[in-house]
């Protein structure tokens, strides 16, 4: 089986995020970058696979700049055989759409019976390469999956659905995007980080892909730190008077009945 | 000088970093409770390879640096002080010794962490900058037997072998020895402050059929290089340690309220709190410097940072526990157990005494440190 991950380098959950002073982007001075928590879960499961399917390959894929490396070889060392960076500087603040149509380009040139990534990056949340992709290959795309059983040629998937478990069946090659739940990643052992090393990264650019249209089709205008919290108000008063006040301020002011 | 750590080293770092942040550190409030450090935490650690940590790959090895080693060393002591020590004897005082003296046929089980080793050379009369004074060897035959008893050995889970030192013809000499080899008699649990499920051991010999691994000036060499390599890594752990009680402190004094503010504002507490940066900074550099050598046996260097790493981590470790209040010392916060692992962990592979003595000898010959 031939499986594909596509991987994103995102600032740590951690990380204390900072707007720069063009407004359009985060401050990336100082800040830890990993390997998107979602795409983790991609990453160890198609290594799950192919320690079942042992003539397997898993090839991880990212778009990013130099310092994304450091993602891929978090796969490598978990397990992933080879990896493919592709990035050119034009890339920089990319939508959706064009990267979508890189991976899609990267994949038509590879073989694949799967392709997992995460539900979503943590840094914008967007959520929006996997069905975008799926939509350039015309294969099937099945989202924020949380059990994977492969029998007969066919992909068996289960989805978290509100209040129900849903059960998909598809064919492949598909697109699968994982949820937390999916499984729990592996940590990579020290000899993997260090046989990581020696695993190739080939690096692509757009242009290589033949991919020449790199519009984005929406606009970054500009980011805002979220607002700060407001203090806390604290009533004075005997408790009758107070709790007298407190549902006046709930009716009048905050409006919750 | 270069402070910058590579791109492996990097990795490791973040890697045995999560590992102890998300696995370990959950964990030994209850190893701490109940003495016992459950085996699925051994095939854990055995699984990420730190029972190999700088062995050859041909025996299952990870054949990293000595600064990764170290780097991991800090990583596990910021989580448990008993799983430092645990993978410091096995590496350092059993796997290194082995490696050294090319007795090589069990090393892949002990390197996959199957069989963990641990070393014996405390007696009632001695320290690590002595030889043994009461367990004798005699060759019997064409191996050797061992008679005499060791005090405190680490007998930690699936212990399977001690490398043991003995007098040889009146020398030192180190022994490999099956933990349960017939003639061994091990004490209970001997009951320590700190490091609770490492298991420490009175081990007594009687005619126990023993390796011959060194004798005479190579076993000498041997034993400095084996127990100087265990104290840079201790001390990295006890830099752990340290870095676990600044971090601990610090978040308690920013939510701790007194006066109607932080108690982070008050010059007293901030007193304290730099006081422990300076203390973990200034031990973590000696490490890093002795270690930028390669380790032969005894030296100022790694004796300097051994010493000044244990005192500045009791002192890191007693603030801590008195910016926390009355808090620090109840068993509902952890800093009284950093402060126990931390004083269990200080006098291993040799105490602050003989590490004075190696740095004054080191003076008395006019040389620099």
């Amino acid at each position: 089986m031939k499986i594909l991950v596509l991987i994103k380098q995102v600032p740590d959950t951690e990380a204390q995020i900072k707007i720069d002073p063009s407004g359009k982007a985060i401050d990336e001075s100082g800040i830890k970058f990993v390997l998107n928590p979602y795409d983790e879960f991609g990453v160890e499961e198609a290594v799950r696979i192919k320690e079942k399917n042992p003539d397997s390959t898993v090839t991880a894929v990212t778009i990013g700049p130099e310092r994304s490396k450091e993602a891929m070889r978090s796969a490598l060392a978990m397990g992933a055989d080879t990896g493919i960076k592709i990035w050119d500087d034009s890339l920089a603040g990319a939508d959706a759409g064009v990267k979508a149509a890189l991976l899609a380009a990267a994949a038509g040139t590879l073989e694949y019976d799967i392709i997992f990534c995460g539900k979503q990056a943590i840094d914008d949340d967007q959520g929006a390469v996997g069905g975008a992709i799926s939509r350039l290959l015309s294969v099937p795309f099945v989202s924020n999956v949380v059990k994977v059983d492969i029998s007969g040629g066919k992909c068996i998937l289960q989805r978290e659905v509100e209040g129900a478990s849903e059960i998909v069946e598809c064919g492949m090659p598909c697109i699968i995007s994982a949820q937390k739940g999916l499984n729990e990643p592996r940590y990579p052992s020290l000899i993997n980080i260090m046989k990581a090393k020696k695993k190739e990264i080939k690096e692509m650019t757009p242009a290589g892909l033949g991919v020449s249209d790199l519009a984005s089709k929406t606009e970054l205008v500009g980011m805002e730190p979220p607002p700060s919290r407001p203090p806390g108000r604290i009533i004075e008063g005997e408790p009758a008077q107070a709790a007298v006040e407190l549902v006046r301020i709930l009716r009048e002011e905050i409006k919750v009945f | 000088m270069d402070f910058k750590l590579n791109e492996d080293q990097s990795m490791i770092k973040d890697m045995v970093g999560r590992v102890a942040e998300e696995e370990l550190l959950p964990l030994s409030e209850e190893i701490d409770n109940t003495s016992v450090v459950p085996d699925e935490i051994i095939g854990m650690l055995a699984e990420l390879n730190l029972f190999g940590i700088f062995a050859p790959g041909d025996f299952g090895g990870a054949e990293l640096d000595l600064l990764s080693y170290l780097l991991i060393m800090e990583e596990i002591g910021s989580a448990s002080g008993t799983l430092a020590i645990i993978i410091a004897y096995h590496n350092s005082l059993g796997v290194l010794p082995l490696l050294k003296a090319g007795k090589t046929d069990i090393l892949s089980s002990l390197c996959t962490g199957e069989k963990l080793s641990s070393f014996a050379h405390l007696e009632h009369d001695t320290d690590y900058n002595s030889a043994p004074k009461f367990t004798m060897a005699e060759a019997e035959g064409g191996s050797f037997v061992l008679n005499g008893e060791k005090r405190l050995v680490p007998t930690p889970p699936k212990t399977a072998y001690y490398i043991i030192t003995a007098l040889l013809d009146g020398k030192i000499a180190l022994f490999l020895v099956d933990s349960d080899a017939p003639g061994i008699t091990k004490s209970g649990v001997i009951k320590t402050i700190g490091g609770k499920g490492v298991d420490f051991r009175d081990i007594k010999l009687e005619a126990v059929k023993a390796e011959l691994l060194a004798k005479g000036e190579e076993a000498e060499k041997l034993f400095g290089l084996i127990t100087t390599h265990a104290s840079l890594a201790l001390a990295s752990a006890g830099c752990g340690i340290m870095r676990r009680c600044l971090k601990d402190a610090v978040a308690y004094t920013q939510q701790r309220v007194q006066f109607g503010e932080a108690i982070e504002n008050f010059p007293l507490v901030q007193n304290h709190l730099t006081e422990m940066a300076r203390e973990l900074e200034t031990s973590r550099m000696l490490v890093l410097k002795a270690a930028a050598e390669e380790v032969k046996g005894p030296s100022a260097p790694v004796s300097l940072a051994r010493w000044h790493t244990a005192v500045s981590a009791t002192d890191c470790g007693l603030r801590a526990i008195q910016v926390h209040g009355g808090y620090g010392y109840s068993r509902e916060y952890p800093l009284e157990r950093y402060l126990r692992d931390i004083q269990t962990i200080n006098p291993l592979a040799g105490s602050e005494e003989t590490h004075r003595n190696i740095i004054f000898k080191r003076l008395r010959q006019g040389g620099s440190l």
